[in-house]
């Protein structure tokens, strides 16, 4: 058959993620990536992008860390060279302290970040409300810097960009033999997920240049992460809030919060607030599907719904849906060979 | 009782306001003055990045331990307030790296979270096999010496911009006390072989997304003389140069080189950075800091000197300790004088 024509719907960090490792993989393809918002109107661009897995419910610890692992290894690449500051990768340091103890001392990711143990008393005393800590080392991936270098790289290649709103897969059935559907939050309406469900975040981005360490309540509800220009100070987590305008009283009680961890922040300037919808979900749609209309198929992998763990996945993610692109091509030639018996 | 501070660096800003707040309400008379013939932001501390450090060896010296120990904690109490901002002050974590295992430093509890790098964060660092990381703090000298001015002069203390020529055209004005914080140019005032420059340079770049300090060590080649790398609140700091004995203070286009080829091989994300400024500084070594108490006969009068001066590469990390120091030196003078009067001549 003539090169696969692979469509990827969505470009936030896992669409293009995703478009750029299909094009590592598959040097014959042909790759468009087709989305409705790019950057900086996506969700990855609210989101501060620090590498601190979500724990998936639905998925087996073990492939969790994997994907970890390689989104870990991949950047920690990047922010060590040349390219670090165009691509916005950086290794930032810091604390998760919790008011109470956690069950389990030990994520499974503690090993994959640098350096985590756990606080010392006297790094505790600088936060008199919470009762233990853990320090460490991880990195941060800055939107929109990192989008636009993923855009940069995939242009590179030859890759296609169009902003396009598609409503309906099958209607892509015609140009293309493959669809890589990383639409996030879109999933729900776009393919009917009804297990996907937002998480609704607001977020403020303020300057404050001076704060260089994160620090994260273990509760994931109220952080603190300085990225390059901007610390990103949040937040909140709703259940099946769609809203995406900023909410005044929220924006003031984020504030408090973050002041009361970091007293500095007082003196914060510049302060604009964002709202995004975490694509949430069991776990994280990781498929292929087989559409079918009237004897004509249409390839489809999914790779949605990866919640408040976007970033700290994406690459593990994105290698595997390229993988199940593979297969689908496989699957194409063998079909189109046979079709020639 | 008149206190004249010769110098307006961080170490004369901070003894003045140690003493005033120590003794304004105490002695009705005092009155503190500042001398310098230069202030922010053309001094030393100006230069420095801010980090608070010692070196890796105390030299010796006890007592500058306690001294860095009392600067950082008193520091530390600072960081929560809503001063902290103004003064320059904030939290940042970072790496020392060395090629060979070393002991451990002085100030491994005074810092927060000290130990060493794990084999993974080496990665990070070819040619560098062992390391230690902790969290410190920050002082610019941009920020925290306005803000020492700003505090002196609500409280009334009197600036004077000139240059003190001796001790003896201090106490010929009157001046009770001199606390002698001239930093490296101490030897104009009473010469001391000990003290020498330590010439430092630096070149100040835009690379907002380096959030660690890092700082090599070459054992061979002296504290400061091996690449090193200090994000500030705006600019990050990158040197590596530190040329005892040499008094010039116009950037050198090798030590420029130098530090530039150094400081991007050890961080590579470093070569998109924008170069802002470069400058370069003496700092003010000496085996150890001299802070003492001097009684300086001229005539038939009897006056004090205080000197504190010296502090090397580690100026803002013990200058509150030492404030301190001599601000007790005076507190002794103080009990020494007669208790009803203004100070007379003894005979």
């Amino acid at each position: 058959m003539a090169a696969p024509k692979v469509a990827v719907v969505g470009a936030g960090v896992i669409g293009l993620s995703t478009a750029l490792c299909i094009v590592e993989t598959c040097p014959s393809c042909s790759v468009t990536v087709l989305s409705e918002q790019f950057s900086p109107n996506t969700t990855s661009d609210v989101a501060a992008g620090m590498l601190i897995p979500h724990t998936y419910p639905g998925t087996p610890i073990h492939v969790q860390k994997q994907w970890f692992k390689e989104t870990f290894t991949y950047l920690f690449a990047i922010s060590n060279s040349a390219e670090a500051s165009e691509a916005g990768i950086h290794l930032v340091s810091g604390w998760q302290v919790f008011k109470n103890t956690p069950k389990e001392e030990l994520p499974f990711w503690s090993d994959v970040v640098l350096g985590f143990r756990p606080m010392s008393e006297a790094e505790l005393q600088k936060f008199p409300q919470h009762q233990f800590g853990q320090a460490f080392t991880t990195l941060k991936c800055d939107c929109p810097p990192y989008l636009l270098w993923l855009e940069k790289r995939l242009k590179a290649t030859g890759v296609q960009m169009y902003t396009r709103k598609v409503a309906d897969l099958w209607e892509l059935h015609s140009e293309y033999n493959i669809v890589v559907n990383c639409t996030g939050i879109g999933a729900h309406q776009l393919v009917g997920d009804k297990k996907l469900f937002p998480v609704r975040g607001q977020v403020l981005k303020v300057h404050a240049p001076w704060v260089k360490n994160f620090i994260r309540d273990g509760d994931g509800i109220t952080y603190i992460y300085p990225g390059i220009h901007r610390i990103t100070i949040g937040g909140t987590r709703e259940k099946e809030n769609w809203n995406l305008s900023p909410d005044p009283g929220t924006t003031k009680d984020i504030f408090d919060r973050c002041c009361s961890l970091e007293p500095s922040l007082q003196g914060a300037q510049d302060i604009k607030v964002k709202v995004g919808l975490r694509p949430s979900r069991q776990c994280v749609r990781l498929q292929r599907e087989v559409l079918s209309q009237g004897g004509v198929k249409l390839l489809v992998v999914h790779n949605y719904g990866h919640g408040a763990g976007g970033f700290s996945v994406h690459r593990g993610t994105a290698k595997e849906a390229a993988r199940l692109v593979r297969e689908c091509i496989a699957a194409l030639q063998g079909a189109s060979s046979r079709a020639k018996l | 009782m008149r206190v004249a501070v010769i110098g307006a660096g961080v170490i004369g800003l901070s003894t003045a306001l140690c003493i005033h707040k120590r003794y304004h309400g105490l002695v009705p008379s005092l009155e503190v003055e500042v001398y310098a013939d230069r202030s922010t932001p053309h001094t030393t501390s100006d230069g420095a990045a801010g980090l608070w450090q010692p070196y890796l060896s105390d030299r010796g010296n006890l007592q500058e331990t306690l001294w860095n120990k009392e600067t950082f904690d008193y520091l530390l109490g600072h960081l929560g307030s809503p001063a902290a901002k103004e003064m320059g002050l904030f939290l940042i974590s970072g790496y020392n790296l060395f090629t060979q295992p070393v002991p451990e430093p002085s100030w491994k509890n005074i810092v927060l979270g000290f130990r060493n790098l794990t084999p993974k964060e080496l990665e990070l660092f070819p040619g560098y096999s062992y390391g230690w990381f902790n969290t410190a703090l920050m002082l610019e000298g941009r920020s925290y010496l306005p803000w020492l001015t700003q505090r002196l002069m609500q409280r009334g203390v009197k600036f004077f911009q000139k240059k003190v020529e001796s001790f003896q055209e201090m106490f010929a004005q009157g001046v009770d006390v001199v606390i002698n914080c001239t930093g490296v140019r101490a030897g104009e005032l009473q010469p001391d072989p000990e003290l020498q420059p330590g010439r430092g340079q630096v070149i100040k770049v835009l690379a907002p997304w380096v959030k660690h300090f890092i700082i090599t060590h070459d054992i061979g080649s002296g504290i400061y003389n091996s690449p090193y790398v200090i994000p500030g609140s705006e600019f990050t700091i990158l040197g590596g140069i530190n040329q005892h004995g040499n008094w010039n203070e116009e950037n050198n286009a090798q030590d420029h080189k130098t530090i530039w080829e150094n400081c991007c091989r050890l961080l590579p994300a470093l070569q998109k950075a924008k170069i802002v400024e470069e400058w370069s500084g003496l700092r003010p070594a000496r085996p150890r800091v001299c802070l003492e108490r001097e009684t300086i006969r001229h005539g038939q009068f009897q006056a004090e000197v205080i000197h504190n001066y010296g502090h090397g590469g580690f100026g803002i990390t013990i200058h509150w300790g030492c404030a301190m120091a001599a601000a007790r030196l005076l507190g002794t003078i103080l009990q020494e004088q007669p208790l009803a009067g203004p100070p007379q001549p003894r005979l």
